[in-house]
C-alpha cells in the first residue's frame, strides 16, 4: 500500500510558500520537504491537525491512498 | 561511569582496540614474512636458536618441554605452525576491526547506524569460523607434539569438538546483529515521522 500526501497541489492552490506553511505549522523546513516529497514513514496527527488547520482542508485532501506507490514500500529494504 | 560518547569506555576501548589492530598487522604481517622467508630457504631443519624447547600457551595453561626431549624441528612443520599462527592471526584482525569500528560509531553516540548490523553479522560468522579453525589447529599442534616429544609416558588427546563459549559468543553476535537491526528499523521510522 502507499500513502501519497498532496501538500504541493494544497499550497499551489492556497498560495503559501514551504517557508512559510512550516513556520505555521511548526516544523522545519527540511521535515516539511520530506512531508513534501513523500519520503516520511509517518505523520503526527498534531502535524496533520496543523496542516488541516493552516491549509483549511480534512486529512482526505492531503493524504491518499494508492495502492502500490510511495510511503511505506520501501519498508524491509534491509 | 559513562559508556557511551565521548571520554567514555566506549572510547576508551575503541583506543585500546586500534591499538590491538596496529600491533595484530605488525605480528601477523610478520608471521607472514616469516613463512615466505622459510619457504625459501635452502635448509630442511630450523636453526638451533629456534629450537630452545618447545611452550605451549593455551589459555592460562603453559606446557613448556626442554630442548633436550624435543626432535629436531624440520621445516615443513614449523612452516605449517607459522602459516596456522598467520590464518588465526587474520581471523583475529577481522574481529578485532570490526569491533573497533563498532566502538568507534558507540563513542560518536551513533551505535544505530546499518553499518553496525552488518558488523556484528560479520564477527559472529568469523567467530564461528574460529571455533572450527581453532579445533584444526589444536588438533594439528596435538599431533606435532607427540611426533616432536620423547618425552616417556607423556599421551595427548584431543578431542575435535569446537569450544562451546565460542559458539555462545557467535551466537550471542547474531542476536545482537538482528537487536541492532530492529533497533536501526526504528530509529529510521522515528526519524521519518514527521
Amino acid at each position: 500500500m502507499g500513502i501519497i500526501l498532496h501538500l504541493d497541489r494544497l499550497m499551489l492552490e492556497r498560495k503559501i510558500q514551504v517557508n512559510e506553511l512550516a513556520e505555521r505549522v511548526g516544523l522545519t523546513t527540511a521535515n516539511l520537504s520530506i512531508l513534501k516529497n513523500n519520503r516520511a514513514r509517518a505523520i503526527r496527527f498534531t502535524t496533520l491537525t496543523a496542516l488541516c488547520r493552516e491549509l483549511n482542508c480534512q486529512p482526505g485532501d492531503i493524504l491518499k491512498y494508492i495502492p502500490g506507490e510511495g510511503v511505506g514500500e520501501e519498508e524491509d529494504e534491509d | 561511569m559513562k559508556y557511551l560518547g565521548d571520554k567514555s569506555i566506549s572510547s576508551w576501548l575503541e583506543v585500546a582496540l586500534r591499538a590491538s589492530w596496529i600491533f595484530g598487522i605488525v605480528a601477523t604481517s610478520s608471521m607472514v614474512i616469516a613463512v615466505i622467508g622459510l619457504a625459501i630457504a635452502g635448509d630442511s631443519v630450523i636453526p638451533p636458536q629456534f629450537q630452545s624447547g618447545l611452550a605451549i600457551n593455551s589459555g592460562g595453561l603453559k606446557i613448556s618441554i626442554d630442548a633436550q626431549y624435543i626432535n629436531p624441528l624440520h621445516r615443513p612443520v614449523f612452516l605449517s605452525l607459522l602459516l596456522a599462527g598467520a590464518a588465526l592471526g587474520g581471523i583475529a584482525l577481522v574481529i578485532i576491526r570490526n569491533l573497533q569500528l563498532l566502538f568507534a560509531t558507540f563513542a560518536a553516540n551513533n551505535p544505530f547506524c546499518p553499518e553496525n548490523y552488518k558488523r556484528l553479522r560479520k564477527i559472529g560468522w568469523v567467530i564461528l569460523i574460529w571455533s572450527f579453525v581453532e579445533v584444526a589447529s589444536e588438533a594439528s599442534l596435538g599431533v606435532l607434539l607427540h611426533k616432536m616429544s620423547t618425552l616417556p609416558g607423556l599421551h595427548i588427546t584431543t578431542n575435535l569438538i569446537p569450544n562451546l563459549s565460542t559458539i555462545l559468543m557467535a551466537a550471542l553476535c547474531f542476536v545482537l546483529a538482528e537487536v541492532f537491526h530492529m533497533a536501526i528499523k526504528l530509529k529510521r521510522d522515528n526519524e521519518f515521522t514527521i
